[in-house]
C-alpha cells in the first residue's frame, strides 16, 4: 500500500475515534503508533514512543503555556474582568448602543491579557448583559456582545494558541505572537463599529441611556490600570527582546500574582483554584501537542504533507481559492472540534501548502487563529455561545441568531487580513 | 484558549437539556474506596504539580533579576524549566482525567442515551487505558536508556531519568484513573441490564 | 556502553521493515544485477535545514551515487528539518531502529557521548581537514572510543570547520569582555570552556539558535562558522570574535538493524561509500562553506570580525586548561585511557 494511503487511513480511523469519544491525544497516538508501526516496524514504532512522550513536553519553546494560562487565572479571579467592563461603560455610556460596544471592548481586552475566551465571556455573561438586559436591549444583541470579544484572546497576545501554532511549524514564537496584536485590535475595532452600526439601523435593539454609571474616571481608571500596565511589561517585554516568550509569560504571571496578593483580591482559595485550573488546562494542552509531535513524525513518513504541497502546487488555483478552501475546512472542522484540537491535526499539513505558495509562515499562524476563531461561534459546538447561553438564560437559538452579524464582521476581518498581510507580519519584522 | 466546560449549561429552545453522563457521577453511584483513595493521590500529584510550577515561576523571576540587576542569570535556567515543565505536565495528567477535562469531542455522546454514553465511555476508556499503558512501560524502558547512557543536562549536568521516573510516575497514575473510570461505566452498564 | 544496546534487542524485525518498500513496483532501475539483492528504501533523517548545502552538495548526490553502486537496489529517502526527530533525539531513534540513517552530533546529548568530546577539543585545530584526520587516528588507536557507538553502525565521522565566538550586540575582545554574557553552547566541554572563560553558556541544538538570539535568550553563540549561513544567523549578528574556539563533531551513523539487512554487496557498496573518505570528502566542504561565508555573507550582513592578538589567544586557553585537566580525570576515573587520548590529540593538534 502506497505510504500516503497508508496515513489517510490512518487520518480517518483517528477522526472515528474521535467521534467515539476517545480522548483526542489519544486517539492521534494510536494511529502515529499504529500508523509508524505499519510503515517502519511495530518495534521501532514502540521504541521512539517513551522517548517521544518524554522530549514532547520537554521543549522550552512550549514552556511558555502554563505561564500564559496561569497569568489569565490569576486576573480573571481578580475580577478584572469585570472591572474593565465598568470602566469602558463609564466612557461609552452615552454612545447609543454603547453597553453593548463597552462590552465587546472589555471582553477582548480581558481576554486579550488573560488569554481564556471562556471567563471573558462568562464574566460579561455575569456583569454586562444584565444590566444592558435592564436597559432594555434586544437579548441576541446582549448575548453576541458578551460571546464575540472574548475569542480575540487567542489572537491578541499572550496567546497560547499562538504559541502551539509556532512550535508546531517552528516559526519564531516571539514573531507569531506579536503578529497577532495588531489584526486583534483591528478586529476589535471593526466588531464594536458593527454593534455601533446595527444600533444605528435598528434603534429598537438598544434604546437610549440616561442613566450615568457610578464610578467616577479616576475610579475607572484605578480600577483597570493593571490590565495595560501588565500587558505593556510582559508583551513590550517581549516586543523590544528583554523577555523570551517564556519570560514574558512569567513576568505577566508573576505581576497578576503581585497584583492580586497586594491588593487583597485573590484569597488562598482563588489562588488555589488558579493553580489547579492551570495545571489542568496544561496538562490537556500538552497531552494534546505530545500527541501532535508523534502524528507529526507519522504524517512525515507517509509523506502526506510533501505530496499535498506538491499536488497544491500542480492543481494551480489561485492562491485565494485555496485559502479559501483551506478556510472552509477549518470552519466544518470548527463546527465539530475544540480549536486546539484542530490547530494540532491540521497545522502539520496545511502549513506546507502555504509554504509551498509562497506566503509567509509567521502571517498564516494569525490567520489559522482566526479561521478557529469563527469555529468558537458556530453551531452547533460553539463553546462560548453554550457559556454565554447558561449562564444568561438567553436561548442558544437567539445566542447564534444575535452573533451573525459579528461572524461576518471576522470573515471580513480574515479577508482583510489576507489581503493585507502586512497587518499581520509589519510589527514582528520591525521586532529587535 | 478556551477550557471545556464539564458538561454544557441546559438550554431552552431545544426544549430537551443535554444530560450527559459525568464522571463525578460515575464516582458517587459506583465508586468505591478505592476510587476515592485513586483520587486522593491524583490529587496529591496534582498538587505537587502546582507546587512545582509555582517554583518555576519564581526560579525563573530570579533569572531574570539576576541577569536585569546583577548581571548575572541563574545557571542553567532553560534546561531547569525544560524538565520543571515535564513534571507538571505529567503529574497533572490524572486529575485532569479524573474530571473528563482531556479534550473529548463530545458531539455524538451528549446525543446518546445513557446506556450509549457508558458503552462509549467503555470503549473510549479501554482505547485510552491499552494507550497509556504502553506510552507508560515506554517511558519506562526510556529511562532505563537514559539512566544507562548516562544522560544529563548540558549545563548543571542534572541527570535525566529520574525526570523520566517522574513522568513514568505521572503516566501510571494516569492509565489507573482511565482504568478505574472505565470500570465504573461497566458497573453502571451492567446495573442498567 | 552495554545497556545502550537494549532498546535495539526488542527490534528484531526489523530486517523486513527495510524490505517491505521493496514489494512496491521498482521504477528506475532497469537491468538489476542480482546480486544486490532486493531493493531497499532507507530513510535518513537530520535535525539541518533543506538548504543546508551539506544536504544540497553531499547528501542529495551522495544519495545518488549510492543508488548507482548498488544497481539501483539501495534507495535513501532523505527527511531534513528533524522530520523524523528532533535534534536530541536523532542518535537514539537511529540506534533502536525507527530511522535508518542519522546526521547529527554528539554534542547534542549531554552525557552520552562524553569520549567524543575531546575532538572538538577548544582552541586546538586549524581547520576542518585537520581535525577529521585527528578524529580517525583517535577511532582507530583507542576502542573506548569506538564503544561509545557500540549500538549503530557508524558509517562516517567528521569535524566541521573552525567554530568562533559570534555576537549580537556587544564585541568580545578580551576574555573580560565575556563576563555576563549569555552564550549559546554547542556540547558539554564547550559549556565548561565558556563557563571556566567566565560567560553564562547555553545548552543549545543548532537548529534554536536563530530564535535563541533574535530574541535575546542568548547574548552570543559558539557555532562553526560556515553553519553560520546554514542557520541564517547574519541578521541577528554584529560581531564575530575569530578565535579558533572548537571544531564540531558530526557523526553519520545506520542502525544495525538496517545495515544487517542489506546484502553483503550492497554493505560493501556502502562501505566503500562512507568511512574516512567521506568524513574528509564532508570536512572539504564544510571548510570551502566556511570560505564562501567569510567571503561574502558576513560582509553582506555586516558582521565584524574581530582578530584575537596572541596574547589574549593565549590567556583564553590558558582559562580552560582546567577544563581539559578535569576531562582526562573524569575518563580516567572510568577507566578509559584519557591521559593518552588527550596525548596524541595535542600531538596531532601541533600543540
Ligand atoms: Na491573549
Ligand atoms: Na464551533
Amino acid at each position: 500500500m502506497a505510504f500516503e494511503l497508508v496515513g489517510l487511513l490512518g487520518i480517518a480511523v483517528m477522526l472515528l475515534l474521535i467521534a467515539l469519544r476517545v480522548p483526542v491525544a489519544i486517539a492521534m497516538i494510536v494511529v502515529a503508533v499504529c500508523g509508524y508501526s505499519f510503515i517502519v516496524t511495530p518495534d521501532a514504532a514502540l521504541a521512539r514512543l517513551g522517548a517521544d512522550a518524554f522530549r514532547g513536553a520537554s521543549m522550552y519553546s512550549l514552556s511558555v503555556i502554563p505561564f500564559f494560562i496561569f497569568m489569565g487565572m490569576l486576573l480573571a479571579n481578580a475580577g478584572l474582568g469585570r472591572d474593565a467592563y465598568l470602566s469602558l461603560d463609564r466612557f461609552l455610556w452615552r454612545v447609543k448602543g454603547g453597553l453593548a460596544v463597552a462590552t465587546i471592548g472589555a471582553s477582548t481586552m480581558f481576554a486579550a491579557v488573560s488569554g481564556s475566551s471562556v471567563a471573558s465571556a462568562s464574566t460579561m455573561s455575569r456583569v454586562a448583559v444584565p444590566q444592558m438586559r435592564r436597559h432594555g436591549y434586544d437579548d441576541g444583541l446582549s448575548a453576541a456582545s458578551a460571546a464575540v470579544g472574548g475569542t480575540l484572546g487567542a489572537l491578541i497576545p499572550p496567546s497560547a494558541l499562538l504559541v502551539l501554532y509556532g512550535v508546531l511549524t517552528q516559526e519564531p514564537i516571539g514573531q507569531v505572537l506579536i503578529a497577532g496584536f495588531v489584526p486583534g485590535v483591528l478586529t476589535a475595532m471593526l466588531l464594536m463599529t458593527t454593534a455601533y452600526l446595527l444600533v444605528r439601523r435598528r434603534p429598537g435593539l438598544a434604546p437610549a441611556n440616561t442613566e450615568r454609571p457610578g464610578v467616577t474616571v479616576i475610579g475607572a481608571i484605578r480600577r483597570v490600570w493593571p490590565v495595560p500596565v501588565i500587558f505593556a511589561i510582559s508583551m513590550g517585554g517581549l516586543y523590544f527582546g528583554f523577555f523570551t516568550p517564556t519570560e514574558s509569560g512569567v513576568a505577566g504571571a508573576f505581576l497578576a500574582l503581585m497584583y492580586g496578593l497586594l491588593t487583597r483580591r485573590l484569597n488562598r482559595s482563588a489562588l488555589g483554584a488558579s493553580v489547579n485550573e492551570t495545571i489542568t488546562v496544561t496538562a490537556q494542552i500538552f497531552l494534546l501537542m505530545i500527541a501532535g509531535q508523534m502524528f507529526g513524525f507519522f504524517l512525515a513518513v507517509t509523506r502526506i504533507p510533501m505530496w499535498l504541497g506538491q499536488t497544491v502546487g500542480e492543481i494551480d488555483l489561485t492562491p485565494w481559492l485555496i485559502v479559501g478552501i483551506i478556510f472552509l475546512i477549518y470552519l466544518a472542522l470548527g463546527a465539530i472540534m475544540d480549536e486546539i484540537a484542530i490547530l494540532v491535526i491540521m497545522t502539520p499539513m496545511m502549513y506546507p501548502i502555504i509554504i509551498d505558495l509562497g506566503y509567509d509562515g509567521v502571517w498564516f499562524g494569525v490567520v489559522t487563529i482566526m479561521m478557529l476563531l469563527t469555529g468558537l461561534l458556530t453551531p452547533p459546538i460553539g463553546l462560548i455561545t453554550f457559556v454565554v447561553s447558561g449562564l444568561t438564560g438567553i436561548s442558544l437559538g437567539k445566542v447564534f441568531r444575535g452573533l451573525v452579524p459579528f461572524w461576518l464582521t471576522l470573515c471580513v476581518a480574515i479577508a482583510v487580513v489576507i489581503a493585507f498581510p502586512a497587518l499581520a507580519t509589519w510589527l514582528p519584522s520591525a521586532m529587535r | 484558549m478556551t477550557e471545556p466546560t464539564p458538561g454544557y449549561p441546559g438550554d431552552e429552545e431545544p426544549a430537551e437539556p443535554v444530560r450527559a453522563v459525568t464522571a463525578e457521577q460515575l464516582r458517587e453511584r459506583h465508586g468505591g474506596p478505592l476510587t476515592r483513595a485513586l483520587v486522593r493521590v491524583n490529587t496529591v500529584l496534582h498538587l505537587v504539580a502546582g507546587v512545582v510550577m509555582v517554583a518555576l515561576l519564581l526560579w525563573t523571576v530570579g533569572d531574570i533579576v539576576g541577569r536585569a540587576v546583577f548581571s548575572h542569570p541563574l545557571r542553567g535556567t532553560i534546561e531547569m524549566t525544560e524538565l520543571a515543565v515535564v513534571v507538571l505536565v505529567y503529574l497533572g495528567l490524572a486529575l485532569t482525567e479524573d474530571r473528563d477535562r482531556h479534550i473529548t469531542v463530545d458531539l455524538l455522546y451528549v446525543r446518546l442515551g445513557a446506556t450509549g454514553q457508558l458503552v462509549l465511555r467503555v470503549f473510549a476508556g479501554v482505547v485510552a487505558f491499552v494507550v497509556v499503558s504502553v506510552m507508560t512501560w515506554r517511558l519506562w524502558q526510556y529511562a532505563e536508556q537514559l539512566d544507562a547512557g548516562g544522560f544529563t543536562t548540558g549545563i548543571l549536568r542534572i541527570p535525566l531519568y529520574p525526570v523520566a521516573l517522574l513522568a513514568v510516575l505521572g503516566s501510571s497514575a494516569f492509565a489507573l484513573a482511565i482504568l478505574s473510570k472505565t470500570i465504573l461505566a461497566v458497573k453502571a452498564l451492567a446495573e442498567r441490564n | 556502553a552495554d545497556d545502550t544496546n537494549e532498546p535495539t534487542t526488542d527490534q528484531q524485525a526489523g530486517a523486513d521493515v527495510d524490505a517491505e518498500p521493496g514489494d512496491e513496483p521498482a521504477d528506475d532501475a532497469p537491468d538489476q544485477p542480482e546480486d544486490f539483492g532486493p531493493e531497499v528504501t532507507l530513510t535518513f533523517g537530520h535535525p539541518f535545514p533543506p538548504t543546508d548545502p551539506i544536504q544540497t552538495t553531499v547528501w542529495e548526490p551522495w544519495v545518488e551515487e549510492v543508488r548507482d553502486a548498488t544497481g539501483g537496489t539501495v534507495n535513501i529517502e532523505i527527511h531534513a528539518g528533524g522530520a523524523l526527530a528532533p535534534a536530541p533525539q536523532v542518535y537514539e531513534n537511529t540506534a533502536v531502529g525507527a530511522q535508518d540513517l542519522g546526521w547529527t552530533m554528539p554534542g547534542y546529548t549531554p552525557g552520552r557521548f562524553p569520549i567524543s568530546q575531546i575532538i572538538e577539543a577548544p582552541f586546538m585545530f586549524p581547520d576542518a581537514q585537520v581535525a577529521t584526520e585527528a578524529a580517525w587516528e583517535l577511532w582507530e588507536e583507542f576502542p573506548a572510543f569506538q564503544e561509545e557507538f557500540s549500538d549503530v553502525h557508524v558509517l562516517s565521522m567528521w569535524a566541521m570547520d573552525t567554530g568562533d565566538l559570534f555576537t549580537r550586540d556587544q564585541p568580545v575582545q578580551t576574555l573580560e569582555d565575556l563576563a555576563g554574557l549569555t552564550i549559546r553552547s554547542p556540547a558539554p566541554l564547550q559549556s565548561q570552556a565558556l563557563e571556566a572563560m567566565g560567560a553564562s553558556a547555553v545548552s543549545q541544538p543548532g537548529p534554536e539558535i536563530h530564535d535563541a538570539v533574535e530574541r535575546g535568550v542568548i547574548d552570543g553563540y559558539k557555532l562553526a562558522n560556515s553553519a553560520t549561513r546554514v542557520f541564517d544567523l547574519g541578521p541577528s549578528t554584529g560581531y564575530r570574535t575569530a578565535c579558533n574556539c572548537y571544531t564540531g563533531a558530526f557523526v553519520f551513523v545506520m542502525s544495525q538493524l538496517a545495515w544487517d539487512s542489506l546484502s553483503p554487496a550492497q554493505q560493501e557498496a556502502l562501505a566503500e561509500l562512507s568511512g574516512p573518505d567521506l568524513g574528509m570528502r564532508l570536512a572539504e566542504r564544510h571548510q570551502s562553506a566556511a570560505d564562501e561565508v567569510e567571503a561574502e555573507y558576513w560582509p553582506e550582513h555586516g558582521v565584524e570580525t574581530i582578530e584575537l592578538p596572541d596574547e589574549e589567544f593565549t590567556r583564553w586557553r590558558d582559562a580552560v586548561g582546567p577544563v581539559f585537566d578535569q576531562w582526562i580525570d573524569e575518563r580516567e576515573a572510568e577507566g578509559v585511557p584519557g591521559q593518552q587520548m588527550a596525548d596524541l590529540l595535542f600531538d596531532l593538534a601541533g600543540f
